[in-house]
């Protein structure tokens, strides 16, 4: 999928916002999620369980612990594949509709490098798009995402999803959100890399500040 | 005597680099744990820290960037690999520190953000811009390859290659 094919599938996609209620149906998970079902089995001492969950590049649902779980996935999906509902199959809906209503939905840990961000962006512009306006991401891997979001083409895009970033308590995360705005700054952009390059509390990112308005 | 130059990810990390999150964003690796096996170059002199950023940052096709160096030297376990550069300088400095254990790499980052300044080479953008625009415009045939990869793009677009590409 190219960088631009991403706009319009941005555009369309359904994003659940906070006044939405914490423990959303299974219907509106279906609405906002795209997922994979994988049916082999997580790992040995699972206690049975044999599906998971995969969506916004991660595990959403498991029996056991999630985080370990997530590392095996990603043996076995060594490039995440996201599916719409609708194409997973009828013990697949099933499975989910079990997980959904027995387990909460929490968020897990997720990281990749930056070389996999970079290549994200290319390869599946609407995961990484996914990623950064998700809470799966810790600031010091939110950072190389921010950074891989600014490979987009279309600057618009790149800085609704970057400029709220430039406000994070996490230096880190302003920093990685400053270079992917690098190339492309319009003029109020300018403006408040100028301020962050003046007044922001972390040295590291005012120097970013300094260096992206240079170009 | 030798330097064992480590180029940053980020900068904000080394303004509290014992701070968990930044450990993890200059060496963290996949499923949230430390890196214990650290690359790093081994040069004779600071200046080289300007054509270790510019190669590293080339040959891993990342976007450039005012990457600085910070000196590791002082490691017990430093093991001679050659790096993926694609660049014969950095390909025959790069090295590996070797870490027992997550404790063994803080203890090492704590030692070293006692005098952290001395330790820093920074680097900027605009001179990696130079260095990179000047090896291409005196033919190095080495960077003429690298205008070739594939990984190239993000850097040449940076700007204007003086290679065409």
């Amino acid at each position: 999928m190219s960088a631009s094919a991403a706009v319009d599938d941005f555009q369309e996609v359904a994003f659940p916002d906070e006044s939405e209620e914490k423990s959303p149906s299974v219907s509106q998970k279906r609405a906002t999620f795209t997922t994979k079902i994988v049916s082999e089995p997580l790992s040995e001492d699972d206690g049975g369980a044999s599906i998971g969950i995969v969506g916004i590049g991660g595990v959403v649902a498991s029996d056991t612990d999630a985080y370990r779980d997530f590392i095996e996935m990603r043996t076995l999906l060594p490039r995440f594949e996201i599916l719409p509902m609708s194409h997973v199959g009828q013990l697949a809906e099933e499975a989910a509709d079990h997980y959904f209503r027995n387990i909460p939905l929490k968020s897990y840990e997720v990281s990749f490098t930056q070389e996999e961000y970079n290549e994200m962006a290319l390869q599946n512009p609407l995961l990484l798009i996914r990623l950064v306006q998700s809470d799966f991401l810790r600031p010091s891997n939110l950072t190389f995402a921010l950074e891989a979001v600014g490979n987009f083409r279309d600057s618009g895009i790149v800085r609704r999803l970057l400029l709220p970033h430039l406000n994070d308590p996490s230096a880190l995360v302003r920093e990685g959100a400053i270079y992917g705005l690098t190339n492309h700054l319009d003029e109020p952009t300018r403006k408040k890399l100028v301020e962050i390059s003046q007044g922001d509390e972390s040295s590291g990112v005012r120097a970013a500040a300094e260096e992206s308005l240079e170009g | 005597m030798s330097l064992l130059l480590r180029v940053a990810k980020r900068k904000a990390s080394w303004d509290d680099i014992e701070n968990e999150e930044s450990l993890r964003a200059e060496f963290g690796v996949e499923g949230g744990l430390l890196d214990l096996s650290l690359s790093v170059y081994e040069v004779n002199e600071k200046e080289r820290s300007l054509q270790v950023s510019a190669e590293h940052q080339a040959g891993s096709g990342l976007n450039p960037k005012g990457q600085p160096c910070y000196d590791f030297s002082g490691a017990k376990i430093v093991q001679e690999t050659l790096g993926e550069t694609g660049f014969e300088f950095t390909q025959n400095a790069h090295r590996e520190i070797k870490f027992e254990n997550d404790g063994d790499l803080k203890a090492f980052i704590k030692q070293l953000a006692k005098n952290l300044r001395s330790h820093h080479f920074p680097v900027e953008k605009k001179h990696i811009r130079e260095y990179s625009k000047g090896r291409i415009e005196k033919e190095d045939p080495e960077w003429l390859e690298f205008c070739s990869r594939q990984n190239s793009q993000s850097m040449l677009r940076d700007w204007k290659c003086p290679n065409g590409c």
